[in-house]
């Protein structure tokens, strides 16, 4: 499903980032991704989701390489990606509604085909009645709620996620939590980056260890 | 809950960024408009001189001591009407040709002891025109001296004109054309800029090139298909301003200079610049958006 082989990465001509990376995940296994600051785990997360070029190595999707797949196709592989970025990335100007069904709206589905489905989302992740509410008066755990909903609307194949309960309670971290493992049980490789132990704790899944731009595979109990 | 059924524009307002091109492009429409209207009158005017100028000769028969002129262009008329591919041909008098000559030698006419050579008005056939040789044979066998005009050094002076004036015209409506795509160009990458972390996490959630392209191309559609109608508008009353001031309400008299008029083609050239400006804006948006997006991602 995922798999990268003697990854390099370095921005311009910055210090390498990730070095000589290999990694494999298969198909609908769920891991955490652990590390310190600055380790590069954003970068890994980066590369998979195809925002970013290795500088070197090579990165498989779905057993397919990615590092010289033609520009169309790399859009097809990133619809079956969803993301949770630490930042959100919401758009401002629409509502909450807008901003959850936006990749099924870029991937050319029809409103009412999932106007629905989006709805119940929204009611799971609490915001059912904050639908209309723009980005920009919601505060920092509804932003992660939107931006976690966007990621899992279209039931992505993999599912990339970025601290996503950093911003909410411990309660509805973890109902966030069921909303991967869910997606999990459903068939989706789920990848969640992390500082949170106890996040780690509650769900019983392997964690990958990124330190100085090199992964070590932690089994559970090292946890 | 209210359900809506039309999704939201996926790119933020940003009119007070765009009223600056939306008022050059209006400015590049009206006056490509006003090109485009000048060259169509000055090709109509050319068309017409031309056209007066081919469907006529003059015959000149001089006349030798003792000739009465008006007699010689009486017989040279007939002789020349009797040519195949002549429509008629009409003896001057020489009140006929002092009315002509008016404008240089004044209303009181000319002395009564200056000659005249006898004139003949030509008027060929439209569809098989007698050429001027047939007529100075016709001249000849008629025993008469006599110089055929058929008009070519000024027909061809002013096919040459307005094909000068064509080329201008063209040339003007490139250089504006050119304009219109540098500065669409210019105002799209702007806007590109600005709008830059949309464009990102539309491109992040994936979409393609041509759906960010489509929302990009939207909104310069509807941006000059406004300026269009606005630049239009504009060069339509500079068109009816020339018009007022060059006489356009007074009646028509016959001056050497054509007067300018408002033709169907006229309407044609301003109805179709918001269409040709959307157009150019929409297909310069496209194709720069997906240009960055190329160069970025």
């Amino acid at each position: 499903m995922v798999r990268l082989e003697n990854v390099g990465l370095r921005y311009g001509r910055g210090p390498e980032i990730l070095r000589d990376l290999t990694l494999k995940l298969e198909p609908g296994s769920f891991h955490f991704l652990t590390g310190p600051s600055g380790a590069g785990k954003t970068s890994l997360l980066r590369l998979l989701y195809l925002a970013h070029p290795p500088t070197r190595g090579l990165i498989s999707l779905f057993g397919e390489d990615v590092t010289g797949a033609a520009r169309r196709r790399k859009v097809d592989l990133r619809r079956k990606v969803g993301v949770v970025f630490q930042e959100f990335r919401l758009l401002d100007h629409v509502d909450v509604f807008e901003n959850v069904s936006l990749p099924l709206r870029v991937a050319g589905r029809e409103r009412w085909e999932y106007e629905e489905d989006v709805r119940e989302l929204l009611t799971w992740v609490g915001l059912g009645e904050r639908s209309h509410a723009l980005p920009p008066t919601l505060s920092g755990g509804e932003k992660q709620r939107v931006a976690i909903a966007r990621a899992v609307v279209g039931k992505p194949d993999i599912l990339l996620a970025d601290e996503p309960t950093g911003n909410v309670d411990p309660e509805m971290g973890r109902r966030l939590m069921r909303l991967f493992t869910e997606l999990n049980r459903l068939g989706a490789t789920v990848l969640i980056a992390t500082h949170d132990p106890d996040l780690i704790r509650a769900v019983n899944a392997p964690a990958l260890r990124l330190d100085d731009g090199q992964v070590t595979r932690l089994g559970k109990a090292a946890r | 809950m209210a359900k809506r059924t039309r999704s939201a524009a996926l790119l933020p307002p940003v009119r007070r960024n765009d009223r600056p091109l939306f008022f050059v492009v209006a400015i590049i429409v009206a006056l490509a408009c006003m090109s485009g209207v000048a060259a169509r009158a000055a090709w109509s005017a050319s068309s017409a001189w031309t056209s007066d100028l081919s469907g006529a000769m003059t015959v000149e028969v001089r006349p030798r001591a003792g000739d009465d002129p008006s007699e010689l262009a009486r017989r040279a008329a007939e002789a020349v009407a009797r040519t195949p591919g002549v429509a008629a041909a009409t003896a001057m008098t020489r009140a006929e040709q002092e009315d002509l000559l008016a404008p240089w030698f004044g209303a009181e006419g000319l002395p009564a002891d200056v000659p005249l050579p006898g004139v003949v008005d030509v008027r060929l056939e439209r569809l098989a025109p007698a050429t001027a040789d047939e007529i100075a044979a016709a001249l000849a066998a008629a025993g008469l001296d006599a110089r055929v005009d058929d008009h070519g050094r000024w027909t061809r002076d002013l096919k040459r004109a307005a094909v000068a004036v064509r080329a201008l015209a063209f040339g003007a409506l490139l250089m504006l054309a050119g304009a219109a795509v540098a500065v669409t160009g210019f105002a799209t990458r702007a806007s590109l800029a600005a709008r830059a972390d949309v464009v990102e996490v539309l491109h992040l959630v994936g979409a393609r090139d041509e759906f960010i392209a489509k929302a990009f191309t939207g909104r310069f559609i509807g941006l000059g298909v406004r300026a269009g109608i606005l630049g239009a508008f504009l060069a339509a009353l500079a068109a009816a301003g020339f018009w007022a001031v060059s006489g356009g309400l007074a009646p028509v008299e016959d001056n050497f200079l054509p007067r300018f008029s408002f033709a169907p083609a006229d309407v044609i050239i301003l109805a179709s610049a918001p269409l040709v400006s959307a157009f150019v804006a929409a297909m310069t948006a496209r194709e720069t958006v997906l240009k960055e997006l190329r160069r970025t991602y």
